[in-house]
């Protein structure tokens, strides 16, 4: 009997394909039409292949097979996000060094993707562990500090002194970590942060011009969170310091009647009053204890206290009272607020626990029983003093108004802020990119190319050092070494970058896998790009997928590629669930009882 | 609800998770049924961007299907060609089946829409095993459009039907619009006998009396004539004529 047997005919054609490298792509022809469809390429975890994986792939499989046909040079490659968390905790546990690990894992995900003859060219293949990669990865990182994008800060993490580890803001539940429950607390460490805000704008426009599901789009917009308000500088009364608010809504200054400023602003100790020190310093010590996410839009509960001090609203010129509250960020905006309890629903309920006045500016609400928000319909009301009025005009028109008023003041001027922060680019671990950066006297200094790849060391132990640093941090050998300029003695940088490292670039590696210059040639380069279908997951909206830009457009800007955008269209694959469970319950007798009546 | 009985019962599916114990390993299901079989059930599920559950019945329907592809083109006494696989030319119906469904999973490819690519892949084996003789040449355009999605079995296939190496490079297929095209019927319009108006309607309505006759009402040059009275009498005789009475 001669039947459909798939377990003789798959084996077969996979070694077919694989001995013939029918898949191999040949870009010599450069007249020829190209297509490049790409996967997310995975993390080799040990648990193997999980059905999710291969749907997109499957999807890039049968779009790749379909273009070849229709005579397309088609690129289409896989690739291993190796560096992260998993590999390091398994050697933590059991002293096998990660890069087994890792090896072990890609070999049996090799397997696994080959056994449903998906057509990759493997000769592509890249590890984003393996040195010769990973040397590419660091060059960037030099480029991004070349361009003044690269810098370090002091910026709170969160620390857990009993795990010994610093956690992100995710897992931290209410001042507790979210494995094993133990205190977290705010302490500031010397991290890199990579300069995304100075992308901001272009990242936000260019989306335009992308073919990709709005949705994500829109959630890329809103973490960019572009608002468009005005800078005011309030002066603290009797003194000569400013405070600098950022609004979205500078017409209603007229109602501003108190300020709230983040507990850990830099004016909070010259305003606390003698009698207010005692409070302020309890309030300041609990908001240490919160992560950014517990304190701001999670968090219902209103706390503050008053400092005691005063500013000066500048365009009513009365006094009002400065509170702190936790609710305000350091990191958003300058730190500070001016509360508008009228027009802010945040404010009004401030204002109402704390017992603060509430004052209408703009008309349409009833600011008794609610803040009135809407910015389109409303007037403005209440609003003029012996040099300017903004009374009866439009929302919009009273915002121009004020902000050419301040701007002739020197109180203050229209601006730009964006909800996105600079990108926290150090992990304390040891599994991941050593940074090409050594600290001479104390700075920290970039290493001169021809020093890349700065490779992992071996180590004894992967067990994190109990400070908060990498556990590169104990070794001696590696830590100490000399400046290759000045042949000083040098300590080398022992944070490791993100995971988010190796998947900015990527796709550009598949083009030019072998290429010694720098991570790809120009010639290949702008044959293949931009990526014209990419597959994935939607849960990279706002992360892999802004990162890959912003590194892209930096890239563009040092000449490297020769387009804005790395990905031109984008499909993401829904999940798939388990097989559906029905829910039935049997009574005594055994009878199907149904839901409505109450089963257990 | 639970046969025979009017118990309403709730189903839903949970994300896969080990302590569910409802992950499925897609080692197992290759064991079973094949890659092929698991590619095309992933993408038959439903459309790329939904969220949707798995089921092993889903993956045994395809698993069915590819067998019956394997079939309407191999004998599985033999392991050759059936006999009904032959080198004349197809027929009329064959090449506008065979055209309908170039278009159908070309455009669907295009559209990313991989679920109804393959419904339209299914149909066609439905169709064609019912022919008595299958051109070899439409077999092979078959196996064409099928390779992205079954890329193991096509090449099996390809091979079996007289060919050597790889389908990966073979051009992919293209409809023409000629094939695709209905045969029709046309009618010449009588008014009390004497031609006023003509229709053309497609051949499976042609018998259709009240189809027909209303198309026929429609025809402006008809429409005149019968507002001049009252319509007594519609003749219809199919695919021969029609007169309307009117005084």
């Amino acid at each position: 009997m001669s039947v459909y047997k798939p377990s003789e005919i798959e084996p077969k054609w996979q070694k077919y394909w694989l001995e013939n490298k029918t898949f191999k792509t040949d870009d010599s022809d450069r007249e020829k039409p190209k297509f490049y469809v790409l996967d997310m390429f995975p993390y080799p975890s040990s648990s193997g292949l999980h059905v999710g994986h291969p749907e997109g792939y499957t999807a890039t499989d049968i779009i790749a097979r379909y273009k070849r046909m229709k005579g397309f040079n088609v690129l289409h490659p896989i690739g291993w996000d190796a560096f992260g968390l998993p590999a390091e905790q398994y050697a933590i546990k059991t002293g096998t060094h990660p890069r087994v690990t890792t090896e072990a894992n890609i070999e049996r995900f090799r397997m696994q993707l080959q056994s449903l003859g998906f057509s990759y060219d493997w000769d592509r293949e890249v590890n984003t562990t393996d040195p010769k990669y990973y040397k590419w990865t660091q060059w960037i990182f030099l480029q991004l500090f070349k361009k003044g994008l690269a810098y370090e800060d002091f910026a709170p993490v969160n620390w857990c002194p009993d795990l010994g580890t610093v956690l992100a803001n995710e897992e931290v539940i209410d001042g507790k970590s979210e494995v094993g429950g133990f205190p977290v607390i705010r302490k500031p460490m010397r991290q890199w942060v990579l300069k995304i805000t100075e992308y901001a704008e272009r990242l936000l426009q260019d989306l335009d011009d992308l073919d990709w599901p709005e949705s994500i789009k829109e959630m890329q917009r809103n973490w960019i969170g572009k608002s468009i308000g005005a800078e005011i500088d309030f002066t603290v009364a009797g003194a000569n310091d400013k405070i600098r608010v950022f609004t979205t809504r500078p017409d209603t200054l007229f109602g501003a009647t108190y300020m709230v400023l983040a507990p850990e602003h830099p004016l909070v100790d010259s305003l606390t009053t003698d009698d207010q020190k005692d409070a302020v310093e309890a309030y300041r010590e609990q908001a240490s204890r919160k992560s950014d996410l517990d304190r701001g839009e999670l968090n219902k509960e209103k706390t503050g206290v008053f400092t005691g001090g005063y500013a000066v609203n500048p365009a009513t010129g009365k006094d009002i009272p400065v509170w702190i509250a936790d609710y305000v960020l350091m990191s958003y905006g300058t730190g500070a607020i001016m509360a508008v309890p009228g027009h802010d629903e945040r404010d009004w309920e401030f204002a109402r626990k704390f017992d603060l006045p509430i004052i209408e500016v703009v008309s349409g609400g009833d600011v008794t029983k609610a803040a009135f928000t809407d910015s389109e319909n409303g007037t403005v009301v209440n609003s003029a003093n012996d040099e300017v009025s903004l009374n009866g005009l439009a929302v919009p028109k009273a915002k121009d108004k004020i902000a050419e008023w301040l701007e002739q003041k020197g109180h203050g001027k229209k601006s730009v802020n964006y909800k996105l922060r600079d990108w926290l680019f150090s992990r304390q671990r040891y599994w991941g990119e050593p940074f090409p950066v050594i600290h001479v006297d104390g700075n920290p200094k970039p290493l001169p190319e021809d020093e890349l790849p700065v490779t992992l060391p071996e180590v004894e132990s992967y067990q994190p050092t109990g400070t908060g640093e990498s556990p590169l941090a104990a070794i001696d050998e590696w830590v100490n070494t000399t400046d290759p300029e000045t042949g000083k003695p040098a300590k080398r940088e022992t944070n490791t970058m993100p995971q988010w490292a190796g998947s900015c670039w990527y796709f550009l590696r598949y083009i030019d896998p072998d290429y010694e210059q720098g991570p790809v040639s120009k010639e290949r380069e702008k044959y293949w790009m931009p990526v014209d279908l990419y597959i994935g997951g939607a849960e990279h909206a706002v992360l892999h997928l802004l990162y890959a830009r912003f590194w892209h457009k930096v890239l563009y800007d040092a000449g490297v590629v020769s387009t804005k955008e790395p990905f031109q269209r984008l499909v993401n694959q829904g999940m798939i669930l388990g097989e559906l469970e029905y829910t039935a319950y049997q009574d005594e007798k055994g009878n199907y009882v149904s839901l409505d009546e109450g089963g257990p | 609800m639970i046969k025979g009985t009017d118990t309403v019962v709730d189903a839903r599916s949970f994300k896969m998770s080990k302590s569910r114990g409802n992950v499925i390993n897609p080692d197992d299901v290759v064991k079973q049924y094949g890659a092929d079989a698991l590619r095309l059930y992933e993408m038959f599920m439903g459309p790329l961007e939904q969220v949707k559950p798995c089921s092993t019945q889903g993956v045994e329907g395809v698993f069915r299907y590819l067998n019956r592809v394997w079939r309407l083109i191999i004998n599985e006494e033999t392991g050759k060609l059936n006999d009904e696989v032959v080198d004349s030319d197809p027929d009329r119906g064959q090449l506008k089946v065979l055209h309908e469904t170039i278009r159908k999973v070309t455009e669907d490819i295009e559209g990313i829409k991989f679920n109804t690519a393959i419904s339209a892949l299914m149909i066609f084996n439905n169709e064609a095993q019912k022919w008595e003789k299958k051109p070899r040449e439409v077999l092979q355009v078959y196996v064409r459009l099928l390779s992205p999605f079954a890329p193991h079995l096509s090449e099996e296939l390809w091979k079996l039907l007289g060919n050597t190496g790889t389908l990966a490079y073979e051009p992919w297929p293209e409809w023409k619009e000629e094939y695709l095209r209905s045969e029709t019927h046309v009618y010449a319009i009588q008014v009390n006998g004497k031609v006023r108006g003509q229709i053309e309607v497609p051949s499976d309505k042609a018998v259709d009396k009240t189809f027909v006759l209303d198309q026929a009402r429609k025809q402006k040059t008809v429409a005149k004539y019968l507002n001049e009275g009252n319509v007594v009498k519609e003749i219809f005789v199919p695919k021969k004529i029609i007169n309307f009475v009117v005084k």
